[in-house]
């Protein structure tokens, strides 16, 4: 990669972004999901729909907590700088947040705002989940074989007890056969 | 009884936790430390998660902060957190290299619309479980207000920022109202 005023810019966007909304994202990345998927997509255009889809399907299928598609986003934006700088603005400033607050958690644990502001949240994020689950599947289903894979791995994870983990592979395999 | 973990012991609890966590490293967590090495009991674990859940960022690494503090302050925070992302941080950087070089190969890229659509698919599970919560408790307000912040970010009307500061307020103060 040329490093030139581009590379430190996306750098910048990179670290005001992504710890801005994380510390934002109450319930979890899956939270802010739609507001990575503008900011990568639709803002920087540092990658496609379909990478968008492709990294997020990733990031779920490697080791590590299924948040740190945010490393292969900040991988894509700058390279390995991207992906160190990605994963520490979600990681340090949340995790200061949770230092600062778990000493004085006893106190206010059970009082009446903190419920009213935890129940009144969880509504709202949970909105902003389903928004992000419309746009991956737009992302990431681009024929009739992979809107079958998604409802499949819905139904069978919302309904039964089974691991949809082998219809991953099954999928994988399939679309490397080119069916999907 | 519950005992108290020393720091490398920490470190390498959530390093297997992340490497070995696959859908929801939070049931792995309460399998290893409550079940299996009784670092924390029942209640402890149901409290620490309220707090991590309350707070922004990834639950998993608000978990860590938490309890590597508990148990060894903030050396203890420090392994829990490094054990937990470090380890993936370089898998998923190399995963992205890979991503550049053979994505545009046709079975690579075959396989990965086949992941992409079961990803699609196990996040519907996600948001299906999140709404199945949202109907047992209050649905009659909380069901309109999910309704709302989705209708907002996916029509693009407001981002997730400006729509968490519009209706949170809103459905906070209903919520407070109705615990009162």
């Amino acid at each position: 990669m040329h490093i030139g005023h581009d590379f430190w810019l996306a750098l910048g966007v990179l670290f005001t972004h992504v710890s801005f909304l994380a510390l934002i994202s109450f319930g979890g990345v899956n939270t802010v999901l739609p507001a990575l998927h503008h900011l990568a997509v639709n803002e920087q255009h540092w990658m496609t729909d379909r990478d968008f889809a492709s990294l997020f399907a990733l990031a779920s299928v490697s080791p590590g907590p299924n948040f740190m598609v945010l490393t292969l986003i900040g991988y894509k934006a700058a390279g390995v700088t991207g992906a160190v700088l990605a994963t520490l603005a979600l990681c340090v400033p949340t995790s200061l947040l949770a230092f600062a607050v778990v000493k004085v958690w006893d106190r206010f644990k059970t009082a009446h705002w903190r419920l009213a502001i935890q129940e009144g949240v969880v509504p709202v994020t949970v909105g902003f989940v389903a928004a992000a689950a419309v746009l991956l599947v737009r992302a990431s289903d681009n024929s009739i074989a992979a809107y079958a894979i998604t409802a499949a791995v819905a139904i069978v994870g919302t309904l039964t007890r089974f691991s949809p983990l082998w219809i991953f592979a099954i999928s994988a395999v399939v679309g490397a056969l080119g069916f999907v | 009884m519950t005992s108290v973990p020393t720091t490398r012991e920490i470190f390498f609890a959530f390093f297997r936790i992340t490497m070995f966590a696959f859908g929801g490293a939070i049931a792995w967590v309460h399998r290893g430390f409550v079940v299996e090495r009784k670092w924390l009991s029942e209640h402890e674990f149901a409290e620490t998660l309220s707090l991590c859940q309350f707070l922004p960022g990834p639950n998993i690494t608000n978990f860590a902060v938490v309890v590597g503090m508990r148990f060894r302050g903030v050396p203890g925070a420090v392994a829990a957190l490094v054990g937990l992302v470090v380890p993936p941080t370089f898998i998923l950087i190399a995963i992205g290299m890979l991503y550049e070089r053979i994505a545009s190969v046709a079975a690579v890229r075959g396989a990965l619309n086949g992941l992409a659509a079961s990803a699609a698919g196990l996040f519907i599970v996600l948001l299906v479980n999140l709404l199945r919560t949202l109907v047992r408790n209050r649905p009659a307000v909380s069901i309109p207000v999910a309704a709302t912040s989705f209708a907002l970010v996916l029509s693009g009307l407001l981002s997730v920022p400006f729509a968490l500061l519009t209706l949170g307020p809103i459905s906070i103060a209903a919520a407070w109202f109705r615990r009162r």
